[in-house]
């Protein structure tokens, strides 16, 4: 079988390019008449400072604050409230802090219990968790990708620490921790070629990834963990909560964010993602390590307006918590 | 103020391979024979402390300096996390650590102490500390690497380490954990075909060993701007570990240098080198890039002028 027809274009099984052509996520060629198909019914931006579990004050995290970054972290309750609402099955979530430069790699066991320190911030996170994780379908998004030329490797050694941004993204989303997770590493391919590769190489692993969802037959919601500009300051006040002291690292890094934020607002993800590499470039952005690449590639590039949670700095670097949400029945004007 | 006691010096890589899987390839267990060596040279001199600086813990706020009296855990790579688990049981020198944080302030850095249970010490500090120092004989003291901190904040770091030394009258060795060349391959390959990622990356890697052998150590630090464009992938904004030790052993070139093994680690150059102080400096180079005593922190320059 060379290529399937669509109904936007061509699904080539020997290349990428026809196969990129593809705007949507719905890949029912692939799913036998009697199985549902898996979708992914939420995609989520969720920054990771550990400011913001650091602020909330869970049990689960030693250091105990008077809180700040509310603008941010209301914005993530209001969105996990969105969450309860949903019917999903897993969280697949992409970190930029488990870094491999041997490939993608996936989590691959069970259940992950341990405690997390902070390695840039320990004073503020210290955080006992006790992860599930589904490992079917991290397996079969190892599988799709690998089938699709990418290098992958399964993570199963039981020592190994998840990354904590891993845990302040899902923590903010579902504190409850009901759900099983797959965390996917982001593989440094702007560190070792360019960020127009890591946009190329990222889209192609959302795609494989979107393949997966579909043939799992599962519900899933997409979180992409990261800052947008992402210069921080390198020095901290006494008490880190201290909003009196918090701002933009420099305004031409709020200007950037803002001009992302509103090409969310009017729905040109395919636009937005065509200008990150100068995005990342300028900002010295997280988005370098793929991750909104990747959740856009695997949702078809929405053309639908994104939900707008909340904007604001952490150490200087500029954070929004975002969603899109492909059911235009439930999707909100939310800011 | 009394001059600074270092002993010796040594440059190892971070890589894993030496301590996980030193049989996998004849170049890793060569590796591994040099960090044994250097085990041996340390058990033999006086020193009272490790001091490493490892290019595999990037900080942001400042300077972070790692004082738990003995940081425990069971470390697994990102990568390499399928070539089993590192226990770690380390001692550090709580002293020396707090004596560094103030001469660190004093010459104008941010730094600051770190002593959390459970604190992620990174995989280059585990391997040279297991391999370097696996009873514990001597503490250890283990500074991060600032991913903004560029030339002056470097060379500051290492006057600072030199007045902590000073000041405690303790004689130290210092280890710095970094590749040379960097570039890994980025898919996974059989161990016994790893070879460095390319003839430039080699070539360059032994310009520099040249340098290292004849104890040209300041001369290297000069070079660090052309080394990081030529044969450093772009992670961080320079390549720093040059710097930092020619600022903590002294800024010239008056060392016995000893290649002990130079070999490839999934591509990258890894190589253990010692520099020990001596007489005779060698070298036909000036340099006009200053020295620099104290660091004055970042110049604003984004928010000067028009926006
Ligand atoms: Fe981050």
């Amino acid at each position: 079988m060379e290529a399937c027809p669509t109904s936007r274009g061509f699904v080539s099984f020997l290349t990428n390019e026809v196969w990129y052509f593809s705007e949507r996520f719905s890949l029912d060629f692939f799913i036998s008449d009697n199985m549902p198909k898996g979708e992914i019914v939420l995609g989520c931006l969720a920054p990771h400072p550990p400011h913001v579990v650091y602020a909330e004050n869970p049990e689960q995290n030693e250091p105990v604050s008077e809180g700040g970054w509310e603008t941010l972290r209301w914005g993530y309750n209001r969105l996990a409230r969105k969450l309860k609402s949903i019917d999903y099955d897993a969280l697949v979530i992409f970190t930029p802090h488990w870094q491999t430069y041997i490939g993608t790699h996936f989590l691959g066991l069970p259940e992950f219990k341990s405690k997390s320190v902070d390695p840039v911030f320990p004073n503020i996170f210290r955080y006992n968790y006790d992860i599930k994780v589904d490992v079917d379908l991290a397996e079969k998004m190892r599988e799709k990708a690998s089938e699709h030329g990418i290098i992958t490797k399964m993570m199963r050694n039981q020592d190994f620490r998840v990354d904590y941004g891993t845990i302040t993204s899902c923590h903010m989303l579902n504190p409850d921790w009901d759900k099983p997770i797959v965390t996917i590493s982001s593989n440094r391919n702007a560190h070792y070629y360019s960020a127009e590769v890591m946009n190329e190489q990222a889209a192609a692993l959302g795609r494989a990834c979107a393949e997966a969802i579909e043939e799992s037959g599962k519900k899933v919601v997409m979180i992409s963990s990261h800052s947008l500009s992402h210069r921080h300051f390198v020095t901290e006040s006494p008490l880190p909560e201290d909003m009196s002291k918090e701002h933009i690292y420099n305004h031409s890094q709020y200007v950037w964010d803002m001009k992302l934020v509103d090409l969310m607002r009017e729905g040109k993800m395919r636009e937005l993602i065509d200008i990150l590499p100068e995005f990342t470039e300028q900002t010295i952005a997280e988005t370098e390590a793929g991750g909104l690449t990747w959740m856009m590639a695997a949702m078809g590039f929405p053309e639908y307006s994104a939900e707008i949670y909340g904007y604001q700095s952490v150490i200087g670097t500029g954070n929004l918590v975002a969603a899109w949400d492909p059911n235009s029945v439930t999707r909100e004007i939310v800011l | 103020m009394e001059d600074a006691e270092v002993l010796f010096g040594i440059y190892c890589p971070p890589h894993p391979q030496p301590l996980l899987s030193p049989d996998a390839n004849h170049g890793y267990s060569k590796l591994r024979a040099a960090f044994e060596t250097c085990r041996e040279r340390i058990e033999q001199s006086d020193a009272d402390l490790l001091i490493v600086y490892s290019t595999t813990w990037p900080s942001i706020i400042g300077h972070q300096i790692q004082a738990h009296p003995e940081p425990e855990w069971v470390h697994v790579d990102d990568d390499f996390h399928y070539l089993g688990s590192m226990p770690y049981k380390f001692k550090m020198d709580v002293d020396f650590a707090d004596c560094l944080v103030e001469s660190s302030k004093s010459r104008g850095l941010h730094s600051r102490t770190i002593a959390y249970d459970g604190f992620p010490i990174d995989t280059g500090s585990v391997v040279a500390l297991k391999l370097l120092n696996p009873d514990n004989r001597i503490p250890a003291c283990i500074v991060s690497s600032n991913m903004y901190a560029n030339r002056s904040e470097t060379i500051v770091l290492g006057k600072s380490i030199r007045d902590a030394l000073s000041k405690q009258k303790k004689k130290a060795v210092v280890v710095v954990v970094s590749s040379l060349s960097n570039r890994m391959f980025t898919e996974h390959i059989d161990p016994t075909e790893d070879r460095i990622h390319s003839p430039k990356d080699d070539e360059w890697n032994r310009k520099i060993l040249e340098f290292f052998a004849d104890g040209r150590l300041e001369d290297l630090s000069q070079l660090s701007r052309e080394i990081h464009g030529q044969i450093r992938v772009q992670k961080v904004v320079a390549y720093k570990p040059a710097w930092w030790m020619a600022a903590t052993m002294g800024q010239h070139n008056n060392y016995d240098g000893e290649v002990l093994a130079y070999e490839a680690l999934h591509g990258s150059g890894g190589a253990v080198v010692t520099l020990t102080p001596s007489t005779g400096s060698v070298g036909d180079k000036e340099f006009d890039e200053d020295d620099v005593e104290y660091y004055h922190g970042d110049r604003d320059v984004l928010n000067k002028g028009m926006l």
